[in-house]
C-alpha cells in the first residue's frame, strides 16, 4: 500500500506538470513533435506547477487537499482540452536495431533507478535539508522564516513538486519525482536530435547522460541536479525551435525554462542571462530578448523575492559581501566557496580523470567520457555547435564549485555532442556509436563499477534483486531499513522524542533533518550556527578561551564618537567580546543613549557591551584596514582609553582609536598594554550559560567528532547533562 | 524596462540599511557551581547513562519511559563518585504527591551522608521541593565513595509491593568552582 501510495504521488506530480504545459502550449497554439512535446510539456508543467505551489507555500495553504486541488484541476482541464486537439506530428521512424539499442538499457536501467528510487531516502543532503525544509514546509503549511539554516535560502524551484508528493507519499515520492526528470530527459535530448536529423546521436548522447553512474545516483535520490539539467536543455530545446521556426510565442515557454533553471539550482544562474542574450544575438531585436528576460524573471522572482524579504539578499546565501544580513557570515560563505572550489583538493589537471573515473570529485561519469574530446569533432556541424557553446554556458558554474553534481546541467550537451562527434565518423560512425553506446551500459552497471573506478564511489550500490525489491515495495518497514542502513536516523528520531518542540539543538555533525523536526544548528549553515561552534571550541580550546585584554591609550580628547579600527589585514574576524571607555582610572559608565553600530556586522554590535566576557561582536569578515566598532555617546565625552577584551587569537590584529572631532574622523595617537588572561575555571559553564541565552539547550554530536570527548570527560564542568544515545551519538542537555 | 528598474532597485535596497543599537542589558554573571547530580531517568528505551560518577543502589523504583522522575521507598539509597572533600552541598528535587499527601499528610525528611545526619526537612505542602543541605568536609573521608540516604517517613503502604514514599526527580552534590578546577 506504501509502495502503492509513492508510486501515485509521483504519477500525480507527472501528471499535474503535464497538464499545466498542455494548456500553455495549447493556449500558446504550439505544437512540437510527439517525443519532444512531452518533454517540454512536462518541463514547462514543472516550472508553472511549481510556481503555483510557491504561492500556496508563500499563502500558508499548503494542506493536502489544496495540494491535491491545485494539481488535479489541471489536470481535468488537460484532459477535456485534449480531446479536441489533433494529434501531434510524429517522430521520425529509427531501425530496429537503433530501437533495441536504445530501448533495452533504458528499460533495464530505467528499472534499476526505479527499485533503487523507491527506496527510503538516506542521501546525505536529500535526507538532510532537501526534504528537511520541504517537511517542515508541510507541517507549517507553508514558508516560514528559518533563520538557522542557509540551505532555506536557496532557490527551491524542484523542491515545490516534492513537497506535493511529499504530501501524498512523503520522502521516497519526492525521489520519485527527481526520477522523473531523469526518465524525461533522453526524450527530449532524442528528440532534440531528431530534429536536427542526428537521431542516432540523439540515441547515443540521451544514453551516454542516461546510464552515466553519476546521473544514476543523482537522479534516483531526492537531489536536483538532473532536473537542473532537464530544465536547462529543455530552455535551450525551445531557444532552438525558436530560432529554427521563428515562432515567436515559443518565447514564452523558453524564458519561463531558462528562469526556471535559476529557480531550480543557482549554480544555473548563467542559463537565463545566455538566453536573452542568444535572443538578443539571433534576433537583433531588443523587444523580444526583453520578453524572454521578462519570463524568466517571472520564473525566478518569486525566489529572489523571498530571500530579499526573509534574508535582506535576494541572492541568498551567496553574495552576502554585497547584501550584508544577520543570517550569515561573509567570511563564512568565503570558507565555503573555497572549499566547494577545490574539492577534495583535487589539482586542475586531474579534475577530468577525477570525474570521469577517479570519484574524487563525489560520482564518476563513466570511462566512456574519456572520449570527451571527440565532442570537438561536432564543430563540424551547426546543431554540434550549439550543443558546444550550450555546454560551455552551462559548464561554467563547474569553476566555482568541482562537485562532479555541478557538471549535470552541462553533461547532456556534453553527451550529444560526442555522440554528434562519433556518430558522424564516416563509415564507422554509426556503428562506433553502437559499440559505445554497449560498452557504456556495460560499464555503467553497478555490478562493474568497482572493476574500473577504484575505492568507494558515490554511485548506486545494487543490492541483490530480491532484497531491493523487498525494499522497494516496504515488504521490508521503512523504519526497519531506516534504523539498519543508515547510522544518523536514530540520533535524529532522540530530538523529537526528548527536546521540546521549537528549541534549537546545536549538532555539528548532524544530517538528519528530514525524518524529524526540531531545528538543527550546525557550524558553517547559519551565522547563529557559527557562533555556537566557536562558543563551543572556546570550551575547549586556549587560543579561544583565554581573554586578551587591552588597554589602549592615548592623550584625553572629547568627542561624541569613537571607534576602534583596524590597522591591519589578517585573515580571521575582527571579535571583540567587551569594549569600554575610561579617563583615568575612573571608568565612563554606559549610558542607554549610546548608539552602538560597525562597519561590518552590526547587528550583533550589542553582544561586545553586554558585561558578558564571553559573548563577541565579530566582523564576519576577514579583516581588512578600516574596519571598526563605533559608539556614538550622544553628547561630548571626555576620555583617554580604550578597554577591549578579545579572545587571545585576536591579538595579531593591530587596532587604533578614532575620534570624531570637528567632524573629522581623527586617528588618535595611541599606544597599547596588552596582557593575557589565562581560561577562567568556569569557561565551560560559561559557555553553556551563553548556549542558552542563545536558546541553544541541547547538543547532538557523536563519539569522535571535535568535542564530543570533552563533553563526556567534563560534563559536569560544562554543566550539561548526558540525555540519551543512540548510534554512538550522544545528546546533552545544558542544565 | 521600469519592471526591471524597480526590481533592481527593491534588490539593491535590500542591502542598504543604516543598523545602530542601544547598550543592551547588562548581563551578570550566575554563580557557576559543579554538579555530581544523579538524573533519575529511565536506562532502557534509548535513555543514557544520566550521570556517569553516581549510581542508585536501592530504593528507587523502576522509571517509566519519558519521565524524568520515579517513586522512592523510605530509604533510597545512592552512591557518588566525588573529587574532594570540601565545599559541597546535597542537593535534591523532589515532589511530594497528592496521592500521599492526602492519606498520610506531611512527611519527614532526613538526610544522610555515609550514615550520618546531614539535615532534614519537613515536606508539609504537595509540591515541588529544591532542598540544599551543606556537607561538612568531616563526613567524605573517602569522596569517591560517598553514599547518601534517604529516610522518609510515613510513607503510603501499599497492597503488593514497597510503599510509596515521594516522588524523586534527581539528587546529588554541588559545589562553587575554585581556582584549582582545570579551565581547559
Amino acid at each position: 500500500m506504501t509502495a502503492l501510495r509513492i508510486l501515485f504521488a509521483a504519477l500525480f506530480v507527472y501528471a499535474a506538470c503535464r497538464a499545466c504545459g498542455q494548456l500553455l502550449f495549447s493556449a500558446l497554439g504550439l505544437s512540437f513533435r510527439r517525443g519532444e512535446l512531452a518533454f517540454l510539456e512536462f518541463l514547462t508543467g514543472a516550472a508553472l506547477f511549481s510556481t503555483l505551489v510557491f504561492c500556496l507555500a508563500a499563502t500558508h495553504l499548503v494542506y493536502t487537499s489544496v495540494l491535491v486541488t491545485a494539481g488535479a484541476l489541471p489536470i481535468l482541464a488537460a484532459y477535456r482540452f485534449r480531446r479536441t486537439q489533433p494529434a501531434p506530428p510524429s517522430d521520425a521512424p529509427l531501425t530496429l536495431a537503433w530501437k533495441l539499442l536504445f530501448g533495452i538499457p533504458y528499460l533495464v536501467f530505467g528499472l534499476l533507478y526505479l527499485i533503487i528510487a523507491m527506496a527510503p531516502e538516506t542521501s546525505p543532503d536529500g535526507a538532510g535539508y532537501h526534504l528537511g525544509l520541504i517537511s517542515r514546509y508541510y507541517d507549517h503549511r507553508g514558508f516560514y522564516h528559518i533563520s538557522t539554516n542557509m540551505y532555506a535560502g536557496l532557490a527551491e524551484g524542484i523542491e515545490m513538486l516534492f513537497l506535493v508528493a511529499f504530501a501524498l507519499g512523503r520522502h521516497s515520492a519526492a525521489a520519485l519525482v527527481h526520477l522523473l526528470f531523469l526518465l524525461t530527459l533522453p526524450f527530449g535530448m532524442r528528440a532534440w536530435a531528431e530534429r536536427n536529423a542526428a537521431p542516432r546521436a540523439g540515441i547515443l548522447g540521451a544514453l551516454l547522460f542516461f546510464l552515466a553512474p553519476l546521473a544514476g545516483k543523482d537522479g534516483t535520490i531526492a537531489y536536483i541536479d538532473v532536473a537542473t539539467a532537464a530544465v536547462v536543455f529543455g530552455a535551450f530545446s525551445l531557444l532552438e525551435i525558436w530560432r529554427t521556426e521563428r515562432a515567436d510565442s515559443v518565447l514564452l515557454p523558453a524564458g519561463l525554462l531558462a528562469g526556471f533553471a535559476l529557480a531550480c539550482k543557482i549554480t544555473a544562474g548563467p542559463v537565463p542571462v545566455a538566453a536573452v542574450l542568444y535572443v538578443l544575438v539571433v534576433s537583433r531585436s531588443v523587444r523580444l530578448a526583453g520578453r524572454t528576460a521578462f519570463f524568466a524573471f517571472l520564473a525566478a522572482a518569486p525566489w529572489l523575492i523571498k530571500d530579499a524579504i526573509q534574508f535582506q539578499n535576494p541572492f541568498f546565501p551567496l553574495f552576502n559581501h554585497w547584501f550584508p544580513n544577520p543570517y550569515q557570515y561573509p567570511m563564512v560563505e568565503s570558507e565555503l566557496r573555497r572549499l566547494m572550489q577545490h574539492v577534495s583538493d583535487v589539482p586542475g589537471w586531474q579534475i577530468p580523470w577525477q570525474a570521469v573515473v577517479g570519484g574524487k570529485l563525489f560520482g564518476v561519469l563513466g570511462p566512456v567520457f574519456l572520449l570527451a574530446p571527440l565532442a570537438l569533432l561536432a564543430l563540424r556541424t551547426a546543431p554540434g555547435r550549439m550543443l558546444l557553446l550550450a555546454f560551455f554556458v552551462a559548464v561554467l558554474p563547474f569553476a566555482t564549485n568541482t562537485n562532479a553534481r555541478v557538471l549535470l546541467p552541462a553533461l547532456p550537451f556534453l553527451a550529444l555532442a560526442l555522440a554528434f562527434g562519433i556518430v558522424g565518423i564516416p563509415r564507422v560512425g554509426p556503428a562506433l556509436g553502437g559499440a559505445v553506446l554497449l560498452l557504456h551500459a556495460g560499464l555503467s552497471w553497478p555490478d562493474f563499477i568497482d572493476r574500473w573506478s577504484p575505492g568507494y564511489q558515490w554511485r548506486i550500490d545494487r543490492p541483490p534483486v530480491a532484497t531491493a525489491l523487498r525494499v522497494a515495495f516496504r515488504v521490508v518497514p521503512e523504519k526497519t531499513f531506516l534504523n539498519d542502513q543508515w547510522r544518523e536516523y536514530a540520533p535524529g528520531l532522540l530530538l523529537d522524542r526528548f527536546v521540546p518542540p521549537g528549541e534549537k539543538v546545536f549538532s555539528p555533525d548532524m544530517g538528519q533533518m528530514a525524518y524529524q523536526h526540531r531545528d538543527l544548528l550546525g557550524t558553517f549553515d547559519s551565522a547563529l550556527g557559527r557562533r555556537a561552534f566557536l562558543l563551543f571550541i572556546m570550551g575547549q580550546a586556549k587560543e579561544l578561551a583565554g581573554t586578551w585584554h587591552r588597554e589602549i591609550h592615548f592623550p584625553p580628547v572629547t568627542a561624541s564618537r569613537l571607534r576602534v579600527a583596524t590597522r591591519n589585514a589578517v585573515d580571521n574576524d575582527l571579535r571583540i567580546s567587551e569594549m569600554r571607555f575610561a579617563l583615568g582610572q575612573t571608568e565612563v559608565v554606559r549610558e542607554p543613549s549610546w548608539r552602538l553600530s560597525a562597519s561590518a556586522n552590526p547587528w550583533e554590535v550589542p553582544y561586545a557591551f553586554d558585561n558578558n566576557p564571553v559573548s563577541w561582536w565579530t566582523s564576519g569578515q576577514t579583516v581588512s584596514p578600516g574596519l571598526f566598532l563605533q559608539v556614538d555617546f550622544g553628547h561630548p565625552v571626555t576620555l583617554d582609553r580604550v578597554l577591549l577584551s578579545q579572545s587571545v587569537d585576536q591579538r595579531w590584529t593591530s587596532l587604533r582609536p578614532v575620534a570624531l572631532l570637528n567632524g573629522v574622523w581623527t586617528p588618535l595617537r595611541s599606544r597599547e598594554n596588552d596582557y593575557e588572561e589565562p581560561p577562567r575555571p568556569s569557561i565551560r559553564m560559561e559557555v553553556a550559560d551563553e548556549f542558552k541565552h542563545l536558546g541553544i539547550r541541547w547538543i547532538l554530536i557523536p563519539d569522535g567528532s571535535y568535542g564530543a570527548n570533552d563533553l563526556l570527560e567534563k560534563a559536569p564542568y560544562w554543566g550539561i547533562t548526558r540525555i540519551a544515545e543512540a548510534n554512538g551519538y550522544r545528546l546533552w542537555r545544558i542544565n | 524596462m521600469r519592471i526591471f528598474l524597480i526590481a533592481a532597485l527593491f534588490f539593491t535596497a535590500a542591502g542598504c540599511r543604516e543598523v545602530s543599537f542601544p547598550v543592551p542589558q547588562q548581563r551578570s554573571m550566575p554563580e557557576f557551581r559543579l554538579r555530581q547530580i544523579l538524573e533519575i531517568r529511565p536506562e532502557s528505551d534509548g535513555f543514557a547513562a544520566t550521570a556517569q560518577n553516581s549510581s542508585i543502589i536501592g530504593g528507587v523504583l523502576p522509571v517509566a519511559p519519558g519521565l524524568d522522575w520515579s517513586w522512592t521507598t523510605a530509604h533510597p539509597a545512592f552512591r557518588f563518585k566525588l573529587d574532594q572533600p570540601s565545599g559541597w552541598d546535597l542537593d535534591i528535587k523532589l515532589t511530594t504527591a497528592d496521592v500521599v499527601f492526602d492519606k498520610i499528610g506531611p512527611q519527614q525528611l532526613t538526610v544522610l551522608v555515609n550514615g550520618t545526619k546531614t539535615g532534614s526537612a519537613t515536606l508539609d505542602q504537595c509540591r515541588t521541593w529544591l532542598l540544599r543541605f551543606p556537607v561538612a568536609p568531616a563526613l567524605l573521608p573517602d569522596p569517591a565513595e560517598t553514599r547518601v540516604t534517604l529516610a522518609i517517613a510515613p510513607c503510603l503502604p501499599q497492597p503488593e509491593g514497597p510503599p510509596l514514599c515521594i516522588l524523586l526527580h534527581n539528587v546529588g552534590f554541588t559545589r562553587p568552582l575554585t581556582a584549582q578546577d582545570p579551565g581547559r
